[in-house]
């Protein structure tokens, strides 16, 4: 099973993700961001997107990847459930039309990799698409910070 | 040139609509400043328009009266009665213009120039001229009257959420770039251009302003079906229902009002159905044939709260946990250790959905689960007061999801976070000594002159920073209870819309939404009771007791100038209406004066008046269906019924109001002019009808010598009391049994027969 759709090409640190361009409002670059305190780890905080407060996913968290202060700066801007928000990742280098696989049989895929939907060859690399709303998702399932 | 005309018309006319009740208002109060700057806004307005449409007549006017508004305004010209009477004369006069210009008629402007002369320090002597201008014009006014009320009835048109949404978006996009061009233009200076955008500046606030309450409605659209819903659903099932309606004024979100339309319909029906008990029920439980319903809306922070309250039987839990086991035995162990809150909720499980159960149990039950499932679907949560036996109160909360709040927005370890005006109850600076902060280890104490509350750091509590960067308090206020939120400064107050955060953010517990503020960075409001639950802050809920004793409500009294320009009180409870008189409703007939009002004659009670005919103002006092007129010189203003009575030994009662002693008139004497004086045992004015004894009697009894009260302490003596017939028997003591009607045992308004038998009891 194999499907043919426009994707966009981003990394985060260091990895190829794809996202499907239909989930896909546009791309930003991250303005300035007030922190959410209490809110889980995943969620960097609150950008605003012209007169929209979008919420920001630190993606590599999501995605058990390694943090970086200075990444992250591009956002993929979509709507969940009448919410806006923008999954940070470090770049974005194409929109293109790839042939997508199903993941290899037997892979284990948890956590944040739960929301790979099937992956596609890249220059010399597997690029995993990521659903944009499971990723949200799962970025609020992290349990909030605890207080104090 | 046209639209332009036609709009400024349209404006002007609906301006002057909602202006009039401020004029009222003015006229009233004076020295109202907000009112004041709404009538400034008005003329100000006008005569900004009237430059460029070419209306000479409209814009001399309005100047004149800006001119005399913006000194009254600065303070430096008293608002006396002279000139508030000449500016509302032309701001009446502008509206006719408008209106003569609107018909395209021709109005005659002889006049004008008089109105604006009498705007002149010097007219203050020609209040007389004032009102006879007015009186001129009027007529000239009324002519115009088809074109008015030919008018096409207001229009409207329906419009998708969405297509607003884009809109608000697009108008706050403008605001946020109307923004940046200020900032880059203040760096240029070119003083042409910055006004130009002044005048940008203030259309796109405006345009905001009118755009955001597209989406907002008045809860009213959810309320005004129910007076037919009750009617109906209480005929349906006879029973008797009235229902009270209040806070109809808050403003929701329109699409919310939909969503929660069938949920309170439901929760009406209810307690109409199950709640309130049959009429004889009722009767046997002691409470009034007609059952009450209350629905009530009241904004409380970020929440919407809508009150169903009913003064039924309440739930039986017991007879509500006994159903539910039945259809459930195996949770019979599990239930039997709930607490009664957790029982009550039982009326929420599907089990119980369908009406032939629910009918069963004393309750209710008709589709609670539904209700309850539509409730939360929109983020909202139920919950139920119970007093078995007096009734029940169902509370739906939901959250406000656009909101315009009034925000006070601080700053906590760096970061801007938002508070709702309406839980901060004051901001106290950490370094007044009217604050004090004591730490226990992890926990602290604000002491606030001497008010003692617990305290929640917000840096530590959000884990930012560490505690000493507290600069200052704020004391907010929660339904449960105060406590102080210690922050590291104050920014501004600022009217903000507000919006739902994503989930993940509320997740964290502690915030009520997020809001855009016109520098174009995000703020957090924060969620007070949230915040409180968070810290672990646990407030005793009080249970407030309702006391079974009456309170006696102090009576009221008018305090008034009388045509001998004295002072005087009378009951206000005797005053049917202060009514203004024209000259020719006043005629001698007989052997004394009277007042035509609506066809009908009323005596003038003018023992006090040099010349009846020029009475102008008269209190109509009303006893059973009798009718006098009582000229004054003005009404004063309603105050208490001062307690102390002193009696003259000529018969009047005094009342000592502040330091002045002020006659009592004594309502009945007017209506029977007989006079009787005489120390004080008690009377006590018994049952239903003690207000009205209050009002009209307190004065014959007191004259009689005795003490009034409307209730008797145990222990005290009570020499006599009043009842009327029918409540008689319940009265202690003496009785003396007051009738309705003249003719039938001791009429209630025979001030001769009450003195006599007053007299009785005291010999």
């Amino acid at each position: 099973m194999s499907e043919t759709r426009l994707h966009l090409v981003a990394h985060v640190a260091g990895r190829g993700v794809l996202f499907d361009a239909t989930q896909v409002d546009s791309v930003v670059d991250l303005p300035e961001i007030v922190p959410t305190p209490g809110a889980p780890a995943t969620i960097r905080g609150l950008a605003a997107l012209r007169s929209r407060v979008a919420t920001v996913i630190e993606t590599r968290r999501v995605l058990g990847l390694a943090d970086d202060r200075e990444a992250g700066r591009r956002g993929v801007v979509t709507m969940v459930d009448g919410h806006l928000y923008a999954v940070a990742v470090d770049t974005l280098e194409d929109v293109s039309t790839l042939a997508i696989a199903p993941t290899p049989a037997g892979m284990a895929l948890d956590g944040g990799w739960s929301a790979v939907r099937g992956i596609a060859d890249g220059d010399g690399e597997t690029l995993m698409v990521l659903d944009l709303k499971r990723l949200i998702e799962l970025a609020g399932e992290q349990t909030a910070e605890p207080a104090r | 040139m046209d639209d332009l005309l036609q709009e400024f018309i349209a404006e002007t006319r609906e301006t002057l609509e909602a202006l009039s009740g401020e004029i009222v208002g003015w006229e009233r109060d004076p020295s109202d400043q907000a009112r004041l700057g709404a009538i400034f806004r008005f003329v100000h307005t006008i005569k900004g328009s009237c430059g460029f449409l070419d209306l000479p007549r409209l814009a001399r006017l309005s100047h004149a009266a800006e001119d005399v508004l913006s000194a009254v305004r600065a303070g430096d010209r008293h608002p006396d009665a002279a000139t508030v009477s000449a500016i509302l004369a032309i701001v009446d006069r502008i509206g006719e213009i408008v209106e003569a210009i609107d018909a395209g008629q021709p109005l005659d402007d002889g006049d004008e120039a008089a109105l604006i002369a009498l705007l002149e320090p010097g007219a203050r002597a020609e209040v007389e001229p004032v009102i006879d201008v007015e009186a001129e014009v009027s007529p000239a006014g009324a002519s115009l009257q088809p074109s008015h009320s030919a008018r096409a009835p207001k229009r409207t048109v329906r419009l998708s959420i969405d297509l607003l949404d884009r809109m608000m978006s697009g108008v706050s996009d403008m605001v946020l770039a109307r923004n940046q061009v200020a900032r880059q233009l203040r760096d240029a200076g070119d003083p042409q251009l910055e006004a130009t955008l002044e005048r940008l500046s203030m259309t796109v606030a405006e345009l905001r302003d009118t755009v955001t309450r597209t989406r907002m409605q008045r809860i009213d659209a959810l309320f005004q079906a129910l007076p037919r819903m009750v009617r109906d659903t209480a005929a349906a099932v006879g029973k008797t229902v009235s229902l009270v309606i209040e806070g109809g004024d808050v403003e929701l979100d329109r699409e919310m009002i939909e969503m929660l339309r069938d949920p309170l319909a439901h929760m009406v029906r209810n307690a109409i159905d199950h709640g309130i008990e049959a009429r004889a029920d009722r009767v046997f439980a002691g409470k009034p044939v007609s059952g009450t319903l209350r629905v009530a809306a009241r904004q409380a922070g970020n929440l919407i709260v809508i009150e169903i309250a009913d003064d039924g039987r309440g739930i039986d839990t017991n007879r509500l946990v006994e159903k539910f086991v039945r259809n459930q035995p195996a949770r019979a162990a599990e239930i039997a250790g709930w607490s009664e809150t957790r029982r009550l909720e039982l009326i929420f499980e599907p089990g119980l959905s369908t009406r032939e159960e629910a009918g069963d149990i004393s309750g209710r039950g008709v589709g609670m689960d539904v209700v309850k499932a539509n409730v939360e679907q929109i983020g909202g949560r139920i919950s139920l007061r119970n007093e078995p036996g007096r009734g029940l109160v169902v509370t739906i909360e939901v959250p406000l999801t656009l909101a315009i709040l009034n925000a006070v927005i601080v700053e906590a370890a760096e970061t801007r976070f938002a508070l709702s005006r309406q839980v901060v109850e004051e901001i106290v600076a950490v370094d007044k000594s009217a604050l004090r902060i004591e730490r226990f280890g992890a926990h602290a104490m604000a002491v606030v002159r001497g008010r003692r509350m617990p305290m929640v750091d917000l840096p530590a509590l959000l884990g930012l920073a560490s505690p000493e960067t507290v600069a200052l308090i704020a004391i907010l206020t929660l339904r449960e209870g105060v406590f102080a939120l210690g922050l590291s400064g104050v920014v501004e107050t600022q009217e903000l819309v507000v919006k739902p955060a994503a989930p993940a953010v509320m997740s964290a517990g502690i915030y009520a939404g997020q809001m855009l503020p016109d520098d174009g960075v995000p703020i957090l409001l924060l969620d007070a009771a949230g915040i409180a639950a968070r810290a672990g802050l646990r407030f005793e809920r009080q249970e407030v007791t309702v006391e079974s004793e009456a309170v006696v409500e102090a009576p009221r009294a008018l305090l008034f100038r009388d045509a001998d320009q004295r002072r005087r009180m009378i009951a206000a409870d005797a005053v049917g209406r202060i009514e203004q008189v024209p000259a020719d409703a006043i005629a001698p007939a007989g052997d004394r004066w009277w007042v035509t009002r609506e066809g009908a004659a009323v005596p003038l009670w003018s023992a006090r008046v040099a010349d009846p005919a020029q009475v102008r103002t008269i209190l109509r006092l009303q006893l059973d269906g009798r009718e006098i007129g009582y000229p004054i010189a003005e009404a004063i203003e309603i105050v208490d019924l001062p307690a102390e009575v002193v009696s003259e030994p000529g018969g009047a009662t005094l009342v000592m109001l502040g330091d002045e002693p002020v006659e009592l008139v004594d309502p009945l004497a007017l209506f029977d002019p007989e006079t009787t004086s005489g120390a004080r045992p008690l009377c006590l004015l018994h049952g239903s009808e003690s207000g009205w004894m209050e009002a009209f009697l307190r004065p014959t009894i007191e004259a009689a010598g005795y003490r009034v009260v409307r209730e008797a302490r145990p222990g005290t003596a009570v020499a006599v009391a009043l009842a009327m017939e029918e409540e008689a028997s319940s009265a202690p003591g003496h009785v003396i049994r007051l009738s309705r009607h003249a003719g039938t045992g001791l009429y209630r308004g025979d001030r001769a027969a009450l003195v006599a038998a007053l007299q009785e009891y005291r010999a």
